[in-house]
């Protein structure tokens, strides 16, 4: 075959593809469904990168106390220190007593103290008997991946609609660009209030990763842990997950 | 059906944070054209925002490979083509079954004019649907994006006369495809 090009195409299937060419563009909400979740996707991917090269260099321990450590402001640093001293003591006090530690649990953990504010809780998801391995609920709590059609879903006009994914995203971003610029207490807030205002909504999903975020660039690595766990069992088709879960079990561990 | 769309997260270190700010400014206005190119090589409405997070995490993964002196879209089509492909396979998916298209994003009842628009972008969709993967991307990329085959053939890691064949056939196809559904009442 000669490498020539084929002639040219008739003019009414010219004309046809012409309309196509003129295809409107997707949805502003759309866009931004895909934008949110590509960016949390992106923040993961990011951290799991960062944090590999950080275990490489000195324990993944203390890359992350040094990375809170920097980011923190003063009364973040009284927590954090305090959650660290705490723990280092409870660890002798427990090594002393030999009393031998109970088994992470593999399912959410919903109570739980931690140095952060309790996170606005999301709705839990159904308890499970005790597994090895986290297994999603029955789909009542499973998030659509997107909104395949407006008329299964009660919900206001689609005006309305991209007023609060806008005001939604607005709060995310400000969060996303606190927890940026080392602004925990900025990023809770935000954060806080999103959860407050929007707690089923549209990028409940993107909320819950900036949370997971948070509690890593604290140090608490554990509820970081158990916040994905949270999110997963809510959301087993997240795309954010691989990411995640390489960030939070960078060895490979099952969550 | 469950979608494990995403490609491995450390299936290549990513780009550094810096270099996921450059992305960022980059990516968010392809959304668009990244959507409809999907749409145009057979992705199932329902699977579109899946798919559209699944071809931009994998740009991110390869940006650092991206030679910033061409243009985005060729590449980007190509990276699309290669996650519908993988998609495909594992959803076990072949060429769409014809009849009824599903139901499209933001297509709003409109006036006559723009309702013959819109029954001809269907008629295109119907059309494709008769392409394979392989045809159906040349075709897209040429005789609907504008790129010449050469750009073609690069971004589909496809020897230019292999191009050039696939865009002839695709073409004889497609024009089959339309008059069979003009003359079936399809249209």
């Amino acid at each position: 075959m000669s490498g020539t090009e084929p002639k040219p195409l008739s003019p009414d299937i010219e004309a046809l593809l012409e309309l196509e060419r003129r295809r409107p563009d997707l949805s502003a909400t759309d866009s931004e469904q895909i934008a949110s979740r590509v960016d949390s996707t992106l923040d993961w991917l990011v951290v799991a990168g960062s944090l590999g090269a950080g275990a490489a260099a000195g324990g993944l321990g203390a890359r992350l106390l040094k990375a809170a450590w920097r980011g923190a402001s003063a009364h973040w640093k009284v927590g954090l220190a305090t959650f660290v001293a705490g723990g280092l003591a409870g660890g002798l006090v427990r090594g002393a007593l030999e009393v031998e530690a109970p088994p992470a649990p593999a399912l959410p953990v919903v109570e739980k103290s931690a140095p952060l504010p309790p996170p606005p809780p999301g709705p839990k998801p159904e308890v499970v008997a005790p597994a090895a391995r986290p297994r999603p609920p029955a789909p009542v709590a499973v998030k659509p991946p997107a909104p395949a059609k407006e008329e299964e879903v009660p919900a206001p006009d689609a005006q309305g609609r991209d007023v609060d994914l806008a005001r939604e995203r607005g709060l995310l971003e400000m969060a996303r660009t606190s927890l940026g610029r080392g602004k925990s207490g900025d990023a809770l807030e935000a954060l806080a209030a999103h959860g407050q205002q929007f707690p089923e909504g549209v990028l409940a999903e993107e909320r819950e990763s900036l949370w997971i975020r948070l509690l890593l660039e604290a140090g608490d690595f554990e509820q970081a842990r158990d916040r994905a766990r949270q999110l997963h069992a809510r959301f087993p088709r997240s795309m954010l997950w691989p990411a995640l879960a390489a960030a939070l079990w960078p060895d490979g561990g099952s969550p | 059906m469950t979608l494990s769309l995403h490609t491995r997260a450390q299936a290549s270190p990513p780009p550094a944070a810096a270099g996921a700010r450059e992305f960022r400014d980059i990516y968010r206005v392809e959304i668009p054209f990244v959507c409809k190119l999907l749409l145009r090589l057979g992705v199932e409405p329902r699977h579109l925002n899946d798919l559209a997070q699944d071809v931009f995490v994998a740009a991110f993964q390869r940006f650092d490979s991206y030679d910033r002196s061409r243009p985005i879209r060729p590449w980007l089509l190509g990276i699309a083509y290669h996650r519908v492909s993988a998609f495909r396979q594992r959803a076990g998916q072949q060429r769409e079954v014809e009849g009824e298209l599903p139901e499209l994003p933001d297509e709003r009842p409109t006036p006559d004019e723009e309702l013959a628009a819109r029954q001809g972008r269907e008629l295109v969709l119907r059309a494709l649907s008769a392409l394979d993967l392989e045809k159906r991307a040349v075709l897209v990329m040429h005789d609907i994006d504008g790129w010449a085959i050469p750009e073609v053939a690069r971004a589909l890691s496809i020897p230019l006369n292999t191009a050039y064949s696939r865009l002839r056939r695709a073409r004889e196809l497609f024009e089959a495809e339309v008059r069979r559904s003009r003359d079936g009442g399809g249209a």
